[in-house]
């Protein structure tokens, strides 16, 4: 019986210690969105060069094909791409934008006066881009970074959601490098595009992520 | 003459490696900063509770008075009430504003999806480090708020400047509690034109959030 009563003791001593522990919260909660994951293969087109606007409407085509419902029959109509309602634009000093935002995993440095945001080989050094996406949309994300010296620099593209993960790996060339991910989404929530490079130090510098509904 | 040779070779070699160097510029490259020593000794004030607006009154008397005392004869100084001056507040997700920059290094995670917070870990190397610059005749207020991690946290303000391009520090401790801790770091400025002044945050023994900066310059 003294057992007892010195564990009911115990218990009432430890139960607020319990209730007290710390919890973190950050200077803007918001409500979570549900993770939506593309509604087909994502696709990711690097050529070496600047992208055009012209390789944004064919890749943005190529993805809302690729997600069309099987055995439709229907037409389907793309919206212009530079008339979709404004282009949203992150970068490291503009992190959260319309609804869209990041978080970085063991940066390196941040260095706002110059404007960039880098990180280390490996992929626990990442960057996550959060896109708040709708049904039956095609989001195009055209992704500016540098990279530092080193062989064969490559990059590492994840997407994911509701257990799917897509990955895809390039390779860049040292300094400025542009490249284009494009996917559908087919229901509202929050996409998420983890990006990190295996193998070289990189800086991001913006994400400009469009979008155009079919 | 081989060893010769073979030490120009291994030079010629080495060139282009240091050379290749990761640099990033970023996406506005601009001139490196002139940070200046600040016009009298900083003050750091930590009473373990939220700091009310006479607190804040009374550490911008009392540097502007610390300053006095170096002042030339015959200086009349009366500081403009602080809370009469414009703010400028640094966030996680607003790190430069109103010309005042921020730097970070070494951070586990930088949030602004949900929760909005830059997380450091214990120790000098994660730190966050803001860049303010100077107007003549001022007093400056950083209003810090952070969450430490640890019992008995501690956190560091380490002002740095350069003397004939060698680095200066002048570093303050205080004992923080786990939780939530506000503290306000105050100096002031003689100067004008392109300087700015450098404080570096740190915790040496706890991992830490930052959450906000309240920044406000008075002139007297």
């Amino acid at each position: 019986m003294k057992m007892i009563s010195a564990l009911l003791v115990a218990v009432a001593l430890a139960s607020p210690a319990f209730a007290q522990k710390l919890t973190f919260q950050g200077t803007h909660p918001r409500p979570k969105l549900a993770t939506v994951a593309p509604a087909s293969k994502p696709v990711l087109l690097h050529t070496g060069k600047p992208i055009t606007p012209d390789q944004k409407r064919q890749l943005a085509m190529t993805v809302a094909r690729a997600s069309a419902p099987k055995g439709s029959t229907g037409t389907m109509q793309i919206k212009n791409l530079t008339q979709s309602a404004g282009s949203t634009v992150l970068t490291a000093e503009q992190t959260f934008m319309n609804g869209a935002s990041m978080e970085s995993n063991n940066p390196y440095e941040v260095n706002e006066y110059v404007g960039f945001l880098t990180f280390t080989p490996g992929n626990t050094h990442t960057l996550t881009i959060f896109v708040p996406v709708n049904q039956n949309t095609i989001y195009t994300l055209a992704i500016k970074v540098q990279v530092g010296p080193s062989q064969n620099p490559q990059m590492t593209i994840v997407s994911q959601g509701n257990s799917v993960q897509n990955s895809e790996t390039l390779s860049l060339s040292v300094g400025d490098n542009e490249f284009a991910y494009a996917f559908a989404t087919n229901s509202a929530g929050s996409s998420m595009v983890t990006l990190y490079s295996p193998n070289s130090s990189w800086a991001f510098e913006s994400c400009e992520i469009t979008s155009a509904a079919f | 003459m081989k060893m010769l040779t073979a030490l120009l070779v291994a030079v010629a070699l080495l060139v282009p490696a240091v050379a290749q160097k990761t640099t990033f510029q970023g996406t506005h490259p601009r001139p490196k900063l002139t940070i200046v020593a600040p016009a009298s000794k900083p003050m750091l004030l930590h009473t373990g509770k939220p700091l009310t607006l006479d607190q804040k009154r009374q550490l911008a008397a009392t540097v502007v008075k610390n300053y006095a005392l170096k002042a030339p004869a015959g200086t009349i100084i009366k500081v403009t009430d602080i809370a009469q001056s414009p703010k400028t507040v640094m966030t996680p997700g607003q790190l430069s504003l109103n010309g005042v920059n921020t730097m970070a290094d070494n951070l586990k995670t930088i949030d602004t999806t949900y929760d909005g917070y830059l997380y450091f870990v214990a120790g000098e190397s994660s730190s966050m480090t803001f860049i303010v610059p100077l107007k003549k005749n001022t007093v400056t207020i950083l209003d810090m708020k952070v969450f430490l991690v640890n019992d008995n946290a501690q956190m560091t303000a380490s002002n740095l400047w350069y003397m004939n391009d060698t680095k200066v520090t002048s570093g303050e401790t205080f004992n923080g509690s786990s939780g939530d801790n506000e503290f306000a770091y105050s100096f002031v400025s003689d100067k004008a034109g392109d300087n700015y002044f450098e404080v570096t945050f740190f915790s040496p023994n706890s991992d830490w959030f930052f959450k906000s900066c309240e920044i406000t310059s008075t002139a007297f």
